[in-house]
């Protein structure tokens, strides 16, 4: 195990009971998230991506999810799930996709803050906590602390609650934060407003970040790596800069092409085709119905994740990457 | 607060009105109800001119209106609910005999109730499908389908004749000199009789437990079900992600948010005890507001009637209103409209 790793993920195997039958959403992933690196998570909705989230936040619910075979290596050790889920949570800290929620609709903020200042500082005074609550939502630029302090999230805009939400994740001295698609919920206004407010805190306070997001301009901003994923595999990973100017799987450069742009080029282009069915997933790529590359190798053996580069930092998961169109 | 006051105020107002209409149709149906009140209370030996007099005394020979006015009349100038044919009393000094004993059984059903249902349901929420919670389902399945009469007399078996761990029934005899309330317990209380208090919970255990069985095992359900919704909330991952105890998240986080529907249904079963108890009052010989109002239904008493289902409705509203207080205390989202 290397030791500048915030995260290490090997072959997380993670399957869904369902009323149809057994959903093999994530076959064996493997992801790494380096000290202080910021790596986005991407693919279309129904991938697994918020899977890989509560997998490692140790937040899957079971049933229906089930765990099978997962090695998750957070700060460099790696965790024995029963033993170590304690460990884990006070390694991670999450951000949710909707923070209308996210936070107690029955507990004032400060009821919830003081609770989570509690598991790290136990014995302080009110005044103590106090003053780190007001610091904290000071930080995510949040005007009148005081106020939301004694606010029901009711009270609140779903901006102010996002970033009440980014000063919760903040408050324990987790290394690694993980985002699950922080803005989906959010105007676009307040969009960039919070992907920035975000980037920043991570960055000052020398956190690693792992996030989810369909924002790929912002993604482009503010990550160093991304992983590209398609129906619970990982099919590409590469530099933030490579991925988005020299991408080589299909999917990869399908979905940045989706993107629509503000240059006047028309609508962008989609991908024809849906994910794949969980139940029988096919026996080789499971992008193959979808591919204009699909050959009959493509249809038997699903393809391993493959080196570009030397140092092993850019690979791909397809037999025909060297193709272009 | 200055919100919760006029909300009261506007509800006490509300009640008021309800309160006249309700009384004055339970007024107009036992007239409706065949036989004469009076021939039934002074019995089929008395002569024609006696009970003629009588029915005049008490207004029956009047129009509707007017005895109405009459009966309101009593009520606000002497708080006088009018005379009893059944215990030939007013009405009023029979309900202050009667409905503090009632009470008091009610309060004690309520507190198990509340603390039974409660934590059952939590028990059975936190260890979902286990064997426990399988058990705590089974028990409250039980509960819920067996009617209170057959906890009652099952219970005064077992606990009573055969066990003999509690009193088969009735009250221990308190020293009038003691009776301040009307509530025996409370008396003894507040005379700093002890032993005697002892006594009477051990008079009323059987009879306020055989009360809220049926109320504890639906409570239970009700609040496994919202807890168990509850586990499952985002807001409870993120809270636990962010660091909340395990202890603190059960106990605060999830309880709060549960305890709306709960604290909605138990309302509603409280409201409803006075009048669940009419049965468990006869079985267990217990001489409280229930057993007076069966026995005032069962011959006819029409002030007697009206002035219990006054009692009720003004029970049933003011337990609403505390209700709506309370949960609207409990979930900042329900804004109070006054």
């Amino acid at each position: 195990m290397e030791q500048n790793l915030a995260l290490q993920i090997k072959n997380l195997s993670v399957d869904y009971q369902v009323y149809e039958g057994v959903l093999k959403v994530i076959p064996g992933l493997d992801l790494k998230v380096k000290e202080g690196e910021r790596v986005g998570l991407i693919g279309e909705t129904g991938c697994g991506k918020t899977t890989v989230l509560k997998a490692v936040a140790a937040i899957l619910q079971s049933p229906p999810a089930i765990i099978n075979k997962e090695v998750i290596a957070v700060g460099g050790k790696a965790v024995d799930r029963k033993k170590g889920i304690k460990n884990t949570r006070k390694k991670v800290s999450m951000i949710f996709q909707d923070p209308a929620t996210s936070l107690n609709p029955t507990l004032k903020i400060s009821t919830l803050m003081i609770d989570i200042l509690k598991s790290s500082f136990p014995a302080l005074k009110k005044e103590e906590y106090q003053q780190m609550m007001i610091n904290s939502l000071k930080a995510v630029s949040m005007p009148a602390p005081e106020r939301v302090l004694d606010s029901y999230p009711v009270e609140l805009s779903g901006g102010m609650k996002q970033r009440v939400c980014i000063a919760m994740a903040l408050m324990k001295d987790a290394d690694l934060i993980l985002a699950d698609e922080p803005t989906t919920a959010l105007d676009v206004t307040i969009e960039e407003q919070i992907l920035d407010l975000l980037n920043d805190l991570v960055r000052e306070k020398k956190k690693s970040l792992l996030i989810v997001s369909h924002a790929l301009g912002a993604l482009r901003k503010m990550t160093d790596r991304i992983y590209v994923m398609y129906a619970g595999n990982v099919v590409e990973t590469a530099s933030t800069q490579t991925i988005f100017s020299e991408a080589k799987h299909p999917y990869t450069i399908g979905l940045l092409a989706a993107t629509p742009k503000l240059t006047g080029e028309g609508l962008a282009d989609g991908i024809a085709g849906d994910i794949p069915s969980y139940i029988n997933p096919p026996q080789g790529c499971r992008f193959a119905s979808r591919c204009s590359r699909t050959t009959e190798l493509c249809l038997e053996k699903t393809p391993p994740l493959t080196s570009v580069d030397q140092n092993k930092s850019w690979q791909v998961a397809c037999y025909h990457m060297q193709k272009t169109e | 607060m200055r919100l919760a006051y006029l909300l009261v105020l506007k509800r006490l107002i509300h009640i008021l009105v309800v309160l006249l209409v309700l009384s004055f149709v339970i007024f107009a149906f036992i007239r409706l109800i065949p036989g004469d009140p009076v021939r039934i209370s002074l019995g089929p030996m008395v002569s024609e001119e006696t009970v003629q007099k009588m029915r005049s005394e008490l207004y029956f020979d009047r129009p509707l209106v007017i005895q109405y006015a009459h009966w309101l009349k009593g009520i606000v100038t002497k708080g006088d609910f009018g005379l009893s044919l059944y215990t030939h009393r007013p009405v009023s000094a029979d309900i202050a005999e009667y409905l503090p004993k009632s009470l008091e059984l009610a309060l004690y059903s309520g507190i198990m109730i509340l603390v039974m249902g409660v934590l059952l349901g939590t028990i059975s929420a936190i260890f979902k499908n286990t064997w426990l919670d399988n058990l705590v389902r089974f028990i409250s399945y039980l509960g819920v389908v067996t009617p209170p009469y057959a906890f009652g007399v099952f219970f005064m078996l077992l606990f009573g004749y055969i066990l003999k761990w509690f009193p088969i029934g009735g009250m221990p005899k308190i020293d009038p000199a003691m009776t301040r309330t009307g509530m025996l317990g409370l008396d003894a209380l507040l005379a700093g009789d002890f032993a005697l208090y002892g006594q009477i919970l051990k008079y009323m255990f059987l009879p306020a437990l055989s009360l809220s069985l049926n109320s504890i095992a639906y409570q239970a359900r009700i609040h496994r079900s919202s807890m168990i919704e509850n586990i499952n909330a985002d807001y409870i991952q993120f809270a636990e992600v962010a660091g909340v105890k395990r202890i603190r998240l059960i106990m605060k986080h999830m309880m709060k948010p549960s305890f709306i529907p709960t604290f909605t249904i138990y309302g509603l079963q409280v409201g409803a005890l006075l009048g669940n108890a009419f049965i468990i009052e006869v079985i267990f010989r217990y001489a409280g507001f229930s057993q007076y109002s069966l026995n005032v239904i069962m011959n006819k008493d029409p002030y007697g009637i009206v002035a219990i289902t006054f009692i009720f409705g003004i029970v049933f509203a003011i337990v609403n209103m505390l209700i709506d207080l309370g949960v609207s205390k409990l979930d900042p989202r329900i804004s109070l409209e006054v």
